[in-house]
């Protein structure tokens, strides 16, 4: 394309995979025209009128005296570059699947926490400061590590620049958790440096996961074919990230409430075990006196009835103390475990429960105890939800097990 | 106790926490295990939710110096 807005092209015909040029031919295409099928071209096949594609013209063949003949465009179809490309790309995934590495990215196990991560993107790209925006200012207050990679994310060096940078990572990969490509903000079109053998070939055989935000509207690129993870903009994958965090946080807080539930009644037990020992012996001794008395009582009618009488109450007194040393170690005991309970409870500070049920969970309870299993449920059992701003009564219509 | 924490994975703790808990469940933990455990799940989900929220600066440090190679 010159000042003038006019577009020279080089036509070349040529054999795939062959040196030999078949024909060549050079053509124009006039402002006026190019002005409008420009976008109509980029929009249709997400590509430039760039080196190397495949392009079907309408065309008039003109002479002129001076510079010899050349070919005036007047139409282009699209439709043939869109499925030349697409049998390039499909080339390209089968070629990745018989060398065996199409999967392998995806097959990693995702760290549990991606915490450390390496980012490739232009470094100017509005679309990574968006990325990087979210992530430090996401609204749980999650802490990422951010390192960015910086790679040419269109055009021709795309390939040796992105491959750069993942082997930079590759040097540092210990320090990292996953990988994330993004790209956005810019034009949609100039995908095509993505559909390319050696980025996936790189990005699939990368030992970390590979997450792509390449801000793509129509197909995916191979790149994303070959990711652990894609996804359509940067902005999704720092959503998809910070919701990683998030889940780990809602685990950890149910393994905190049923750990303090389980202390509650191990404790519980405990105690409950302990009454019933000080209540059973205090029977059996009872019980025992009942019937040494009556027994004495027969042998000796009235010489020892005074006898017996304070030898009962001797009795009395000796199980009275030993019933309040039973009762005062009893509670000694429950005392202790009251502070294991404190400790357990104590943990819970540092979660808010409230955040949980603004985020839209519900504790739903049948007298007073949480429902965590549809089996307890009955018909016509009366069900209290707390939800964050208040609770919700309601009776049990139908129930399904699922 | 983080000293000896920071050797720990998060998903190390996560698994060590998980392991705890369901032994809790299952009642194989006696009253003397008792406090042991639940002081180790406590520092353990403290540890854990520090991963979450707090920058490490050791990481931010060594991610600086990349710069200067």
């Amino acid at each position: 394309m010159n000042r003038s807005g006019h577009c020279y092209l080089q036509l070349v015909d040529k054999r795939e995979n062959e040196e030999g040029i078949i024909a060549t031919a050079r053509a124009t295409i006039w402002a006026s025209l190019f002005r409008t099928l420009r976008p109509y071209f980029e929009t249709t096949t997400g590509r430039t009128l760039e080196k190397g594609i495949h392009i079907l013209l309408n065309v008039e063949v003109v002479f002129h005296e001076l510079y010899g003949y050349s070919l005036n465009v007047k139409d282009i179809d699209p439709t043939y570059t869109v499925g030349d490309l697409e049998r390039k790309k499909q080339e390209i995934l089968k070629r990745l699947e018989q060398d065996g590495i199409i999967n392998m990215n995806r097959d990693l196990e995702f760290p549990v926490l991606p915490k450390n991560i390496a980012v490739i993107s232009s470094p100017t790209a509005a679309g990574l400061g968006d990325f990087i925006n979210q992530l430090q200012n996401n609204i749980y207050g999650y802490r990422f590590h951010i390192k960015v990679f910086p790679a040419v994310m269109q055009g021709e060096k795309t390939a040796t620049s992105v491959i750069g940078a993942l082997e930079k990572i590759y040097a540092n990969e210990s320090l990292f958790d996953v990988v994330v490509v993004v790209r956005g903000g810019g034009s949609q079109v100039d995908l095509g440096s993505f559909d390319n053998y050696e980025i996936a070939a790189n990005i699939a055989q990368f030992p970390l996961p590979v997450l792509t935000g390449i801000g793509h509207e129509r197909d995916l690129t191979i790149a994303d074919r070959v990711a652990h993870l894609y996804l359509k903009t940067p902005t999704a994958v720092a959503a998809f990230l910070i919701e990683t965090f998030h889940e780990q946080e809602i685990l950890l807080h149910n393994l905190q409430k049923k750990l303090v539930e389980e202390v509650q009644e191990v404790l519980r037990t405990q105690i409950d075990n302990q009454l019933k020992m000080v209540l059973n012996f205090r029977h059996m001794l009872l019980s025992l006196l009942a019937s040494h008395r009556a027994s004495l009582m027969k042998q000796f009618p009235i010489r020892v009835r005074n006898g017996v009488a304070w030898s009962m109450e001797r009795e009395n007194n000796r199980l009275e103390a030993f019933n309040t040393n039973l009762r005062q170690r009893a509670q000694n005991i429950m005392a202790k475990h009251q502070r294991l309970l404190e400790l357990a409870a104590n943990t819970v500070k540092y979660v808010d429960p409230v955040l949980v049920l603004k985020r839209g969970y519900s504790i739903t309870r049948l007298n007073g105890k949480a429902v965590k299993s549809i089996e307890i449920l009955s018909l016509g059992d009366c069900l209290e939800t707390e939800l964050s701003s208040g609770r919700v009564m309601s009776k049990v219509v139908k129930s399904e097990i699922s | 106790m983080m000293d000896e924490m920071i050797k720990l994975s998060y998903k190390e703790a996560m698994n060590e926490i998980e392991s705890i808990v369901s032994k809790l469940e299952d009642n194989q933990l006696n009253i003397d295990e008792l406090s042991v455990k639940v002081k180790r799940v406590s520092e353990l989900i403290a540890y854990c939710k520090s991963k979450l929220h707090d920058t490490e600066e050791e990481v931010e440090k060594i991610l600086r110096s990349m710069d200067n190679q």
